[in-house]
């Protein structure tokens, strides 16, 4: 009891300390963060003589993201800022533990990096994961409270991201696809359009059981852009399960979003911020008799 | 290293407050917690390890997984009377689902066990809320059945 009590007391004590300001910057400014969605994105694996390449490697990934249709269409509904946390160290670990490939696949390493981000997660070399869940939370709460989306952006050259509660890439040039595929579950809803298991089966906006084109939800967009209605494959129950596409970023990376995908994000957007930010004259009803009256 | 007190910060940015505020603006609380398989027992043990009461609106409401397993947790609101305000599931923290891509680029999901993990809630507050409360999805809403009560105002 005793023992766990004085963990509980340093585990305090130790994220107490953490909770401080750190410098932001602002890689895309649209309005008001009310009004607009706020992309956040966090540093980690950067030393305080690196935090210059971190405003490069963040501009880079929102360079991708907003090449993406419909981010591409709609990056005035968003604002993205970045919160520069340094780390002690350089890099992410990389224990050299993964199960999956033949280690070490690249030099194994221990990394003093503040969100305790690592490679080879649960035995997975690929799986990049930030560890310290309270302390990610922690930075968020004291610098960017009402932030909409995260990102953490782990300083290192090698492929690996994943998805969870936040989302994490590494400097990777096709990490930024893992992540904007991981954005599309956490953002907009999206399933997945492979066939990920029983488990992870459910209706949605690019998912469901109907087969009947005059029913199913994404009717409207039948036989337009490659939207049908797919059977998934392969295994558990996936013959039950339909796709509207055979070849969307839910499904490949390195692919567009699908039409239904892009009409879902969409309507994500919309459910969060208005298309109308302010209007002229302020009022809310028509008054005066001069016609007709003009609006801005 | 920084304190908890109000701050200005970047324009855009919310300003920060750890403690119960007078001002009548919309307020965030951001619970964090530790969690730790008892292997005896089979339950859940729960520590709050911070919690920070800030300024702002949420747009984004922490929402409900699409599938519930046994094992998440629900996080309630309450309020005086430790009656439910509001509520938000919290994926199973032990058992998380985690996606990547393997050797060939192609994506993946699997399911991992831990035996102890950290988990955050971000919730939005109203002047009825004065506690939280977690416990299993699946548990009733006895009073009793609450693994850990957070109260607010607690320090």
């Amino acid at each position: 009891m005793i023992k766990s009590v004085t963990f509980a007391a340093v585990l305090l004590i130790g994220i107490n300390a953490l909770a401080q300001q750190f410098d932001k910057d602002t890689i895309l400014y649209s309005g008001n963060s009310e009004k607009h969605i706020n992309l956040v994105i966090l540093s980690d694996g950067y030393t305080s003589g690196e935090l210059s390449k971190f405003v490069i490697d963040a501009t880079t990934f929102t360079t991708a993201f907003f090449n993406k249709i419909p981010y591409y269409n709609y990056k005035k509904y968003f604002n993205v800022f970045i919160i520069k946390v340094p780390s002690n160290e350089s890099g992410a670990s990389h224990p050299g533990t993964a199960t999956d490939v033949t280690e070490p696949v690249i030099p194994v390493i221990t990394v003093d990096n503040y969100f305790g981000s690592t490679f080879d997660y649960a035995g997975i070399h690929r799986l990049l994961v930030a560890t310290k869940t309270a302390v990610i939370s922690t930075v968020l709460a004291n610098n960017f409270p009402n932030y909409d989306q995260v990102l953490i952006l782990v300083n290192s050259p090698y492929y690996g991201g994943s998805g969870g509660y936040y989302t994490v890439a590494s400097t990777h040039s096709s990490s930024a696809e893992v992540a904007i595929h991981e954005l599309g579950h956490s953002f907009s809803g999206l399933n997945d359009e492979y066939w990920a298991g029983d488990t992870y089966a459910s209706e949605g906006i690019n998912m469901t059981k109907q087969t009947n084109p005059s029913l199913v939800k994404w009717k409207n967009w039948m036989n337009v852009n490659g939207i049908g209605i797919y059977q998934h494959c392969c295994g558990g129950n996936s013959v039950l399960w339909y796709k509207p596409h055979q070849n969307c970023l839910m499904q490949y990376l390195g692919t567009p979003f699908c039409s239904v995908c892009v009409q879902g994000t969409i309507e994500r957007i919309h459910t969060l911020v208005t298309p109308v930010e302010s209007y002229d004259p302020p009022n809310n009803a028509i008054t005066g008799d001069i016609y007709p009256v003009k609006f801005k | 290293m920084g304190s908890l007190s109000c701050r200005m910060t970047h324009s855009g940015f919310r300003s920060n407050a750890n403690s119960e505020s007078a001002s009548k603006a919309p307020q965030i609380i951001y619970l964090n917690y530790s969690v730790k398989l008892d292997k005896s027992s089979g339950e859940y043990e729960i520590r709050l390890i911070n919690k920070i009461v800030t300024e702002g609106n949420l747009k984004i409401i922490n929402s409900d997984p699409e599938i519930r397993k046994p094992g998440d947790l629900e996080c309630v609101s309450l309020d005086n009377n430790l009656e439910p305000v509001d509520s938000i599931i919290i994926s199973d923290p032990l058992n998380i689902t985690v996606e990547s891509v393997n050797e060939n680029n192609a994506l993946f999901k699997k399911e991992i066990a831990r035996d102890s993990a950290q988990f955050s809630v971000r919730m939005q507050l109203n002047e009825k809320i004065q506690a939280f409360g977690i416990k299993k999805n699946s548990h009733s809403e006895n009073k009793n059945s609450y693994l850990l009560i957070t109260k607010l105002k607690q320090p």
